[in-house]
């Protein structure tokens, strides 16, 4: 039998297992049924992977499992109101301006209109908004979300690329959004600026023009 | 008696080294003056530097693929086409006029190796989280990131030979001279640190300075009071229309090894391209 000499050196060199999370979810809705070890939901239907950070903040409570949802369109998951943001990404998010997005589909879309400095804000039509994706989007299908209309949304319109410089700060309700697109008149805005807000989409987008 | 900084990179799957370095070096020809702001860079694949729209802040092209990733940068004694040199990491941005470092480093010395390194904050880093090796096996804390070094330098030349050969015999210089704690890589500070132990240098190529000032964005060596796995969950990357970077709401006034590849990206680019070309 292996004599064990130093107990140090070996538990040194055990590589733990990377626990692996998976949630159950409602395929019409997509909304979170349950969230745990993989090992243990693996005879569930449907179900997606979720990431370790993710799944331990669910589980701990600091982020509530009614906000997340499974889009079943794209079977991705995604979080659509973090109560209790841990990255700074989370609480102020800059709008990316549209020549540097990816191309993705749009949740919030801004336009600026340098002329008459005025901002419209739209929310996709996935959320039964009036921004009209891509076409190459089409058809698109409606996201079957509750939501809840008084949740604010809060812009800070700021030196480029600096928050720590605010010049203005507008908000709106969702309810604000829902068929109709919100506009906000006489901006004094300097040429270069930039969109923060605390994210509650995936994908917002700026259009200067 | 020619001056410039040196840019290693090599083609990977992890990131474009290329626009970090083509980052690096706008961001050195905005801020230094003529004279010193001249720039080299040594690529596997020269054809993808043409792509760039202004391939013209690189002085000097150099194609050369005997080496990948970061051992490449162990040769660059044998690479510059200057006669002092700085070597950088691609992943760092100058951010004012650092040219009295080099007047110093010219008129005092053949080699220099940088030893301490600060966190977003000016404060002196002091965790060895990601030093283990060095602090266990009490190596002189070296970072590559800057390394100044004349090339008819015999001691540089002796010092770089020894550290690629560390850097091809890992396994051996572990095991006689890492016992204390083997690193999982015997990267280039590794290699560099050792090479000025065996060669008892240390005292000769990074004595106590108080530059170059670097600040060094690994996650664990921001003295915050919870662990992080990248410093932008935490903080944001803010460099505006004027060349001028926050991180977080501390301005940063030394050159930034900002560690995270994708905060050099195609608008960050058009930034300080956007400055080089009115400059």
């Amino acid at each position: 039998m292996e004599e064990i000499e130093n107990l140090e050196d070996l538990f040194k060199n055990i590589v733990w297992a990377e626990p692996a999370y998976t949630a159950v979810y409602d395929p019409k809705s997509g909304s979170l049924h349950c969230i745990g070890p993989k090992s243990v939901l693996e005879n569930e239907k449907y179900t997606i992977d979720v990431d370790r950070e993710t799944a331990e903040m669910i589980i701990e409570g600091k982020i509530k499992i009614s906000s997340c949802f499974v889009d079943v369109i794209d079977n991705t998951f995604q979080i659509a109101e973090v109560k209790t943001a841990v990255k700074i990404d989370d609480v102020l998010h800059r709008v990316i301006e549209k020549q540097y997005a990816d191309d993705e589909k749009i949740d919030l879309y801004i336009k600026y209109n340098v002329e008459n400095q005025s901002l419209t804000i739209e929310l996709s039509e996935e959320y039964t908004g009036t921004y009209i994706q891509h076409e190459k989007f089409q058809p698109v299908k409606k996201k079957n979300i509750t939501w809840s209309g008084d949740t604010e949304m809060r812009f800070l319109l700021t030196d480029y690329n600096d928050p720590n410089c605010i010049h203005d700060t507008i908000s709106l309700k969702i309810s604000d959004l829902l068929e109709k697109s919100k506009k906000f008149t006489n901006l004094s805005l300097p040429s270069k600026f930039s969109v923060y807000t605390r994210r509650i989409f995936k994908n917002y987008l700026i259009d200067i023009k | 008696m020619s001056f410039g900084y040196l840019i290693i990179v090599s083609t990977s799957d992890n990131a474009d080294y290329l626009e970090l370095a083509y980052g690096l070096a706008l961001s050195i020809k905005h801020t230094q003056k003529p004279g010193y702001d001249q720039v080299a860079l040594v690529i596997d694949d020269i054809e993808s530097v043409k792509e760039l729209n202004s391939s013209w802040v690189f002085d000097h092209v150099i194609e050369w693929d005997k080496e990948s990733f970061w051992d490449g940068r162990s040769w660059m004694d044998t690479l510059t086409p200057f006669d002092n040199t700085v070597c950088l990491d691609a992943d760092m941005l100058f951010l004012r006029d650092y040219s009295h470092w080099i007047d110093y480093f010219i008129d005092n010395a053949e080699l220099y190796v940088t030893n301490k390194s600060y966190n977003y904050r000016g404060e002196i880093v002091k965790s060895d989280e990601y030093r283990r090796a060095f602090t266990k096996n009490n190596l002189p804390n070296l970072y590559s990131f800057y390394t100044f070094f004349k090339r008819d330098s015999e001691l540089a030349k002796e010092f770089f030979t020894l550290g690629r050969y560390i850097i091809k015999n890992p396994t051996e210089f572990s095991n006689v001279f890492l016992s204390e704690y083997r690193p999982k890589v015997v990267g280039t500070d590794e290699a560099f640190a050792l090479s000025s132990r065996l060669l008892d240098i240390q005292d000769e190529i990074s004595y106590e300075l108080e530059f170059p000032r670097v600040v060094h964005m690994k996650p664990a060596l921001q003295n915050w009071p919870w662990p992080a796995t990248a410093w932008s969950d935490h903080i944001g990357f803010y460099l505006n229309r004027k060349g001028q970077l926050k991180l977080g709401n501390y301005q940063q006034y030394d050159i930034v090894h900002y560690v995270e590849k994708d905060k050099i990206n195609k608008e960050m680019i058009n930034i300080l391209e956007e400055l080089v070309w009115k400059k």
